[in-house]
């Protein structure tokens, strides 16, 4: 079952009725939603109000959602237009940048072009993150590591990884959960602590 | 360390699944089970959103240092308050699927020939009625103009009539110049009213 497939049954899940599997939907894309948004309204504090809009606006027009594209996509553009909608409320001038710019430097990786839109607290915040990723990565036993960097990083399927690593199937999935596990530990501090600054 | 090294049970499901569950690599029957775990208990959804951060974070720092704590309550609370979408049914039973649209196709088609039939009977009777006064007329003239044989008294109606086909023969002579005779079908039952052309 592919990622494509899983939000597809979280959408059903949503135009049968059920509002609990549209939660999980917003906590998967809520973080690439924040950083879509942030490079089109720039101001962090009004980011969380445009992205909280935009959500809800999909939640109405879900029952429309045919599943044509994928759901990513679908939120990606009611994003994208709530935020020039509410630039245009505000007077604001809607940045230049078009929609497959926008689309290409989500795919983009290192977001080189785009960090002069950064403020110094995000700039911050993002080295800290990677910083403590990188510690947790460091503190991993290796075999948890190779599992999680294989998985994560090079996008191998647990059958490939147990071929690689020369384990069961079963050993594979306990050591990226227990990855996973380990580097949230690590994370949680430094994104809970900056709960209350709004990123 | 790590603090989380036994896998914990949420009602019949693992935490372990989760993470398989993020990486597709559960079968669809055992991820439709979790999915409705997750729907249902909030605690689950906790650690799936946690599992999720550590994705965002291991493929793009700065993606998951847009990580807003509290974000997903605040969306969950102002969703409460918005009446719940119902999507229409999309998928029919067999026998509704090819006999609503069989039924539509037959009443349309009764629709058309109910419509059509009476529309497709009246030319035919207009034409005949056409048809009618000319013959009249022809006869006539060839009861009268024409010398018949047996010398019937013309009526003042066949009178008329030959007086108006006679006012009509230089714009039949003219017409035929134009189009050089040709035999069409129409031109005849004019032809047939020009005593002359007899």
């Amino acid at each position: 079952m592919t990622d494509r497939d899983i939000d597809q049954q979280l959408v059903e899940r949503v135009q049968r009725g059920d509002k609990g599997a549209f939660d999980l939907l917003v906590s998967k894309y809520q973080r690439k939603i924040f950083r879509l948004l942030s490079r089109l309204v720039r101001d962090s504090a009004e980011v969380e109000d445009v992205a909280q809009e935009a959500f809800i606006k999909a939640y109405r027009a879900l029952p429309n959602f045919r599943g044509e594209s994928a759901f990513y996509t679908w939120l990606y553009r009611i994003a994208i237009n709530t935020a020039k909608n509410y630039l245009v409320s505000q007077g604001r001038r809607v940045p230049t940048t078009t929609e497959a710019d926008i689309e290409e430097a989500e795919t983009f990786d290192d977001g080189e072009r785009l960090r002069d839109l950064n403020t110094p607290e995000s700039m911050l915040r993002t080295k800290q993150v990677g910083e403590a990723v990188n510690r947790a990565i460091d503190r991993l036993p290796e075999d948890l590591r190779t599992a999680i960097v294989l998985r994560e990083i090079e996008g191998l399927s647990y059958e490939e990884i147990a071929e690689s690593m020369n384990c069961p199937i079963g050993t594979v999935r306990s050591r990226i959960f227990r990855a996973r596990e380990a580097i949230a530990q690590e994370l949680k501090p430094i994104l809970d602590s900056a709960k209350d600054k709004r990123w | 360390m790590m603090a989380a090294r036994h896998i914990a049970v949420t009602g019949n499901v693992d935490i372990e699944q989760l993470s398989c569950l993020i990486d597709g690599e559960l079968d669809p029957d055992r991820a439709a089970a979790v999915i409705d775990a997750l729907c249902r208990d909030p605690d689950l959804r906790r650690r799936w959103s946690d599992l999720q951060l550590v994705g965002d974070a291991l493929r793009s720092s700065e993606v998951a240092a847009c990580h807003a704590e509290g974000f997903c309550a605040r969306v969950s609370q102002a969703l409460a308050s918005e009446p719940t979408v119902l999507a229409p049914r999309r998928r029919r039973s067999g026998v509704r699927r090819y006999l609503v649209p069989g039924a539509a196709i037959a009443a349309s088609m009764a629709a058309l020939a109910f419509v059509a039939v009476p529309l497709l009977r009246e030319p035919a009777t207009s034409v005949v009625a056409q048809r009618s006064e000319p013959a009249v007329a022809a006869e006539t003239v060839a009861a009268t103009g024409g010398g018949t044989p047996s010398g019937q008294a013309t009526t003042p109606r066949a009178a008329a009539a030959i007086a108006s086909a006679r006012a009509l023969d230089p714009y039949f002579a003219a017409h035929r110049e134009l189009t050089g005779g040709t035999p069409l079908p129409r031109a005849t039952a004019y032809l047939r009213m020009s005593p002359e052309e007899r």
